[in-house]
């Protein structure tokens, strides 16, 4: 029986010390981080935050406090932040005019303004793909092209930004309802609740998602302080982002940055439930069509071609 | 017993085997890599080129005429029957301007200027049933021509609108149509083609030229 009995020997002391040592080592290095835990921006009221769709009016303004302060604290501007709820009988609905583009990237960069995306690193939510004239091959679209002018007259442009899908294969994955969709059509994202994994932009079929892979970046000056909770709030590591359709803005009647700064007029956008609004025309009158339809997600974002002003545009044919 | 033993020697000697006790150092090494010269190091990426914010402006790219137009010469606004009650234009044909010499003229069948322009009050425009409307109205004059369009932009499908979508919310700023095309030459190419704004480079659309890669 004595002899079964493991035996303390110098050697198994050495090996078994040493394996403790670098173990607590080990453990050490993995809590780390927690020491920089009192410099970083996670507060107990964070941390104990409730769901968005549990807070009431009350928990709601506690945060915006708090968010208030922490945006003064790090980028020195007091911004006007609020939490814009959809209205009744609106649901949003874009359009755009493939024959009008030009390609001039001017939305994209309304929007990385308007709504604090990260400039270092560079995020941006819309992409405009050149496309040759006479197919639609996404594939063969280059997201690329740096000419001195634009537009090129071989070829078509076709920005593409989150489509706001009834059908939002985005929403499905998110393990912890980070992400869902708002009665007026918007699938927003919490970006207290998200914890990072990326499924969602896994799951978007319209490369939509964008993901803050190291601390955003943002120059004090270009800082937009008009925010609201659910859209343009500055965000931080590790939190998935995307395209709003401007909510804190479309929200109160106004047209989101991207359409405002367009110079051709190619973007519009509305209230589909409005018979007379600019976009029920377009869907009433215009040959709309919706990316990648056969995947089920029926986006609210309507390409046309309008072929009476192409070659306008373009200065051929006619 | 001894069975049991001669297994765990087996697998002693087993190659490629880590013992327990290693375990330890092993995960230490890999957090000190991880850590200080590793994955965690330094995420590569570029930051947004450099470009001219005024750009972005939301500001029409033409100036429209009022009711009268007016043209400031020596700091006094002068409407055009200021000049063009002294200088009788002679003819009323297509000939090269001596003066308008900035304008370029390719509109189509349009090629006299009395198709558009009042002759007897320039300050107004003509339509082709002899109507004389002012300036402000150019969206009556191009569109009795370009119907369709005027029926879209009527409904707001043609031509951008700012402000508010909801009118009921706030004003609609419309563009007319000089705002953005110049009617003596709006064929050619309707826009002036335009340098674009820098394209993305972001971790998973890097510029594939590797420039802005670290």
């Amino acid at each position: 029986m004595s002899s079964s009995e493991p035996k303390l020997d110098r050697r198994s002391f050495f090996r078994a010390s040493l394996g403790a040592v670098g173990g607590l080592a080990a453990l050490a290095a993995a809590l780390e981080p927690l020491k920089d835990f009192d410099r970083s921006d996670l507060t107990l009221d964070q941390f104990l935050q409730k769901h968005y769709k549990e807070m009431n009016a009350e928990d709601m303004q506690k945060v915006l406090d708090r968010i208030e302060k922490e945006v003064e604290k790090r980028y020195d501007v007091r911004p006007e932040i609020r939490d814009v709820k959809p209205r009744d009988g609106v649901e949003f609905v874009y359009a755009l005019n493939l024959g009008a583009c030009i390609g001039c990237r001017r939305c994209v960069h309304a929007c990385v303004a308007e709504n604090n995306q990260s400039r270092d690193p560079e995020i941006q939510y819309i992409r405009v793909l050149e496309m040759p004239r006479g197919s639609i091959d996404i594939e063969e679209g280059n997201h690329h092209y740096e000419r001195p002018k634009v537009p090129s007259p071989d070829h078509f442009y076709m920005p593409i930004q989150c489509q706001q899908c009834e059908n939002p294969p985005c929403v499905k994955v998110c393990p912890v309802e980070a992400t869902w969709q708002e009665p007026d059509g918007l699938t927003v994202i919490d970006y207290d609740w998200c914890i990072g994994c990326r499924y969602c932009e896994a799951a978007c079929p319209y490369w939509a998602r964008r993901f803050n892979f190291t601390e955003p970046s943002i120059p004090k000056d270009d800082l937009n302080p008009n925010m609201s909770y659910l859209s343009n709030r500055p965000r931080k590591q590790g939190v998935m982002e995307k395209c709003h359709f401007c909510l804190h803005r479309t929200r109160e009647g106004r047209m989101p940055a991207c359409l405002e700064v367009c110079p051709v007029g190619a973007r519009k956008f509305g209230n589909i439930r409005d018979p007379e609004s600019e976009v029920s025309k377009i869907l009433k009158n215009k040959h709309v069509f919706v990316l990648k339809q056969e995947v089920g997600t029926h986006p609210r974002f309507f390409y046309y071609f309008d072929e009476d002003y192409g070659p306008a545009i373009h200065g051929e044919g006619r | 017993m001894g069975q049991e033993k001669t297994s765990r020697n087996g697998r002693h000697a087993a190659p490629g085997w880590v013992p327990g006790w290693a375990l330890g150092p092993i995960l230490l090494v890999l957090a000190a890599w991880l850590h200080w010269g590793g994955l965690l190091a330094e995420i590569p990426h570029a930051a947004t080129p450099a470009f001219d914010h005024a750009a972005l402006s939301t500001a029409p790219r033409r100036k429209i005429l009022g009711d009268p137009p007016t043209l400031k010469i020596n700091d006094f606004d002068r409407t055009c029957m200021d000049c063009h009650k002294i200088f009788k234009t002679p003819t009323d044909k297509p000939r090269p301007l001596n003066q308008h010499k900035n304008i370029h003229m390719d509109h189509g069948p349009n090629v006299k200027c009395s198709t558009c322009h009042d002759w007897d009050d320039r300050d107004k425009l003509v339509r082709p049933d002899g109507v004389s409307i002012p300036f402000t109205k150019v969206v009556d004059q191009c569109g009795q021509c370009h119907v369709r369009i005027r029926y879209d932009w009527g409904y707001g499908i043609h031509g951008r609108t700012n402000g508010y979508w909801d009118p009921k919310s706030g004003p609609q700023e419309r563009r007319i149509c000089t705002e953005c095309h110049d009617p003596h030459n709006p064929k050619s190419p309707a826009m002036d083609p335009i340098s674009p704004l820098p394209g993305p480079h972001t971790l998973r659309l890097t510029n594939p030229h590797g420039e802005h890669d670290q």
